[in-house]
């Protein structure tokens, strides 16, 4: 058996890490990474207790992702043998540029990361950010295809578009016509914030 | 009963056609299948035939070595694959599992084109039963979602967002229905005070060895020439570098408060033709290597490189750039000229063009402040660098922030894969010559004017964020400038993270001032935007893609920034009040005319790039 030190790779894997995505506003990031099979238990653990204690507050606050699972396999479906490994697979739908994501993260939240992906095999440590970034970057896996029935909206505006609605329907949608100007007026009051009238780029 | 489903489906491809079907799903790019499967809210299908192979990394701090020693026991990952091919299906939807599995078979044929490769599977004309269950017993469960959006389905969600986008152009266009009295929307506040920075070095900095400009601004210089060098011999060029680096101002000579100064920069294609050799040029960031040119369509989305001038009208064209800035102009020309000359005469090099800048000083007679030309005072606020402004209020940052091989603010080193003898106690300079078009920018303040109490000065406050004699205004309006260029606490995770974008702005102004009420003369003029960085993407970059060119994190959806912006006819920027107004952009008011990154090298890095040979 011959051990592997690779150095740091030169240069960023993945280009323009801190650039935005121009068509569509959702980014897929897709990460297999292997892991001793003796902590797949305990990691489904750490999984489940951060499931019986909610949405974190933190990543909520920082509103960039739609989505993001986790799930230990220990058995790929249908598989006969079982790999050497227990793998961690990661797939999350999220806004912004790519680089901004992964650093917000690893100094938002690096020991829950480390806790996370602490057992798979080539975590570098949530800190500093670069590394980290380094081998997700090396670990995103190409998506074929990808899908979103909201492609130009962000978190940010399906909420504001979902608090517009609601404080729409609450003045003005049951309103005398009559009545209008005042309802109006009062819907403006409560939701302006969320009134940003920029059409996107064609 | 939860809103949305995590999905996820590995299944095997028959052994050999995973190109093919890869194929085939990026052939969908433009036409999603999904489109048609209600419910989803997003999707993705992955070819999956190996799993990336592992390293064992090098460890940076104790903590993550402690890790690995107690997951790994310290010892590098074996050889381990995939037991073979899959098509992985990850999709969140509404409802269950089942129910989209089901929606799914009603693709018909499309479905087979999707997994028609994969072993077993039924096609869609199977029985629905035997086709969700192809897909049930395929599925892995997710151990934990994280859901950042409000619960909504689809349908909802799409609803909403329409709704919104209709009601919010309404509220642009529909004008005020009410009478309400004039806007007084905003007070100004004192703003924090200013960093009055004396420099209070404390021997982290070698400052002999950083060019001044990194560390200073060089207030006091009224006037400033940027002379743009190409190399058309790098052994003429580097025998002319020899004695130019003699000149350099460094840091060290700041507190003498020199007369006139020296900086040098060189572009990637400069160290190219300087034959600096290809293994160190890998290892800048891409950013630097790529060029500024190639990062404009990115940088200016929508607007690109188009109206860019010579000598920027070309990537690769300018290889160096002297920056020359001095007292006055009695001072500066003949040193210029001498320059110059010297320069032409090399043997080496080509000057490829020269851009003059100059101070406005502040109509109000406030010596200490400079305008830019749209009247506003500028340069108010910029951070202290930790080790040298020690003692000031304002943000101080490490210095690896602003100069290489030093700590930076992610606790790492500064530029730590480049080459060290090119590299350190050097920095990046972003240089930008971004032209003001001061009649429309005036055009634009006064056709909003009307519901503001004070004005057109009232509408270009709330676009700035500032006063015209710097002060803060009070509340300050999401999409105002000054936020959207450094939001400090506005942001999630407050100043912990907008503090990683900071840049050291040593910007002047071009051409001749238009002063308030005149018309439009045609001249040129704006301003040369030079920032100082360690790192230029998540610096300079960063801000100007997701903080500039885009109003998401700011809750403004695509609103870009007032000077960033090509403007256009749906082009609004929404200034809250008691009704919000909106100020229509119809066209430009910046345009950035060319630029290019460059390395200013420290100075002993200059000396012995001379010497190479």
């Amino acid at each position: 058996m011959i051990e592997t030190t690779s150095p740091a790779p030169v240069g960023e894997p993945r280009d323009g890490s801190y650039l935005s995505p121009l068509a569509g506003r959702s980014i897929p990031l897709t990460v297999l990474t292997p892991m001793p099979r003796i902590w797949a238990g305990l990691l489904r653990a750490v999984l489940f207790l951060r499931r019986l204690l909610g949405p974190s507050r933190d990543l909520q606050e920082m509103s960039f992702i739609h989505f993001a699972h986790w799930s230990v396999i220990t058995r790929f479906p249908g598989q006969q043998r079982r790999s050497r490994y227990a793998y961690l697979l990661f797939r999350s739908d999220f806004n912004g540029a790519w680089g901004k994501y992964i650093d917000a993260f690893s100094i938002e939240i690096p020991a829950r990361m480390a806790l996370i992906w602490g057992w798979s095999f080539g975590f570098p440590g949530a800190l500093p950010p670069k590394p980290f970034r380094r081998y997700i970057a090396r670990n995103d896996l190409p998506v074929d295809h990808y899908f979103s029935a909201y492609p130009q909206a962000s978190v940010n505006e399906v909420a504001a578009a979902l608090r517009v609605r609601d404080a729409y329907q609450k003045h003005v949608g049951d309103a005398d016509p009559t009545q209008f100007t005042d309802a109006w007026r009062r819907f403006l009051d409560e939701a302006q914030a969320d009134l940003y009238s920029w059409e996107e780029r064609s | 009963m939860k809103a949305t489903t995590s999905v996820t489906v590995f299944a095997r491809l028959a052994d050999g056609k995973a190109a093919q079907v890869r194929e085939r799903l990026r052939a969908y790019e433009k036409d999603s299948p999904f489109g048609g499967v209600p419910g989803t809210h997003f999707a993705r299908l992955v070819v999956l035939e190996h799993a990336v192979p592992q390293h064992r990394p090098v460890f940076r701090g104790w903590r993550a070595r402690l890790l690995d020693l107690v997951t790994h026991g310290g010892r590098a990952p074996r050889p381990d694959d995939l037991p073979h091919p899959y098509l992985m299906l990850t999709a969140t939807v509404d409802g269950d599992a089942a129910g989209f599995f089901a929606r799914l078979r009603a693709l018909g044929p499309v479905a087979d084109d999707i997994w028609g490769e994969c072993v077993d599977y039924p096609r869609h004309s199977a029985d629905a039963d035997e086709f969700v269950a192809f897909f049930a017993d395929r599925s892995l469960r997710a151990d934990y979602t994280f859901a950042g959006a409000p619960d909504g389905t689809v349908a909802e969600i799409q609803d909403a967002v329409r709704l919104r986008r209709q009601l919010a152009a309404f509220a642009a266009t529909a004008g005020d229905v009410s009478d309400d009295a004039l806007l007084r929307r905003f007070r100004t506040v004192e703003g924090p005070a200013e960093p009055v920075s004396r420099p209070e070095p404390d021997g982290t900095l070698e400052l002999a060895d950083i060019q001044g400009l990194v560390l200073r601004g060089f207030g006091h210089h009224g006037v400033a020439a940027h002379v743009f060098l190409q190399v058309t011999s790098g052994a003429s060029a580097r025998r002319w570098l020899r004695t130019v680096t003699a000149e350099v101002t460094s840091a060290a000579e700041i507190s003498d408060r020199p007369t006139r100064a020296l900086h040098l920069g060189f572009s990637h294609s400069g160290l190219a033709r300087l034959e600096v050799t290809g293994t160190e040029l890998a290892a800048f960031p891409d950013e630097f290597r790529a060029g500024m040119y190639a990062r404009e369509p990115k940088l200016s989305p929508g607007r690109g490189t188009e109206p860019w001038q010579v000598p920027f009208d070309r990537p690769g064209t300018v290889d160096a750039v002297l920056l020359l800035s001095a007292t006055d102009a009695v001072e500066l020309d003949p040193w210029l000229a001498r320059l110059r000359r010297e320069a032409a005469e090399s043997g080496g090099l080509r000057i490829v063009g020269e851009q003059r800048g100059k101070r406005m000083a502040d109509p109000e007679g406030n010596a200490r402040t400079f305008i830019e030309h749209f009247g506003f005072a500028d340069g108010l606020s910029r951070p202290g660098i930790a080790g040298y402004d020690n003692g000031t209020s304002g943000d101080v940052l490490p210095p690896g922030e602003f100069v290489l091989g030093l700590p930076d603010v992610d606790g790492d080193i500064a530029g730590r894969d480049l080459p060290v003898d090119l590299a350190r106690n050097g920095s990046f300079l972003v240089y930008r010559k971004l032209e003001q078009d001061v009649a429309a920018f005036r055009a634009m303040t006064e056709a909003a004017a009307e519901p503001f109490a004070d004005g057109a000065d009232g509408v270009a406050a709330g676009l700035v964020g500032r006063s015209r004699d710097g002060k803060l205004i009070a509340p300050c309006p999401a999409g105002a400038h000054v936020r959207r260029a450094n939001p400090r606490e506005s942001l999630p995770g407050g100043r912990k993270l907008t503090r990683r974008h900071l840049m050291l702005r040593r910007g002047i102004p071009y051409g001749p001032y238009l002063p308030p009420g005149l018309d439009d003369d045609g001249a040129e003029r704006g301003l040369l935007f030079l920032a100082v960085v360690g790192d230029l993407g998540r610096q300079f970059e960063f801000v100007q893609t997701e903080w500039l060119a885009d109003g998401n994190v700011f809750g403004r959806g695509a609103e870009e920034d007032v000077f960033a912006t090509a403007g256009g006819s749906q082009a609004r920027i929404l200034l809250e009040g008691s009704p919000p107004a909106y100020v229509s952009v119809p066209g430009p008011v910046v345009t950035c005319r060319g630029g290019e990154y460059f390395l200013l090298p420290g100075l002993d890095a200059l000396r012995a790039l001379g010497k190479r040979d």
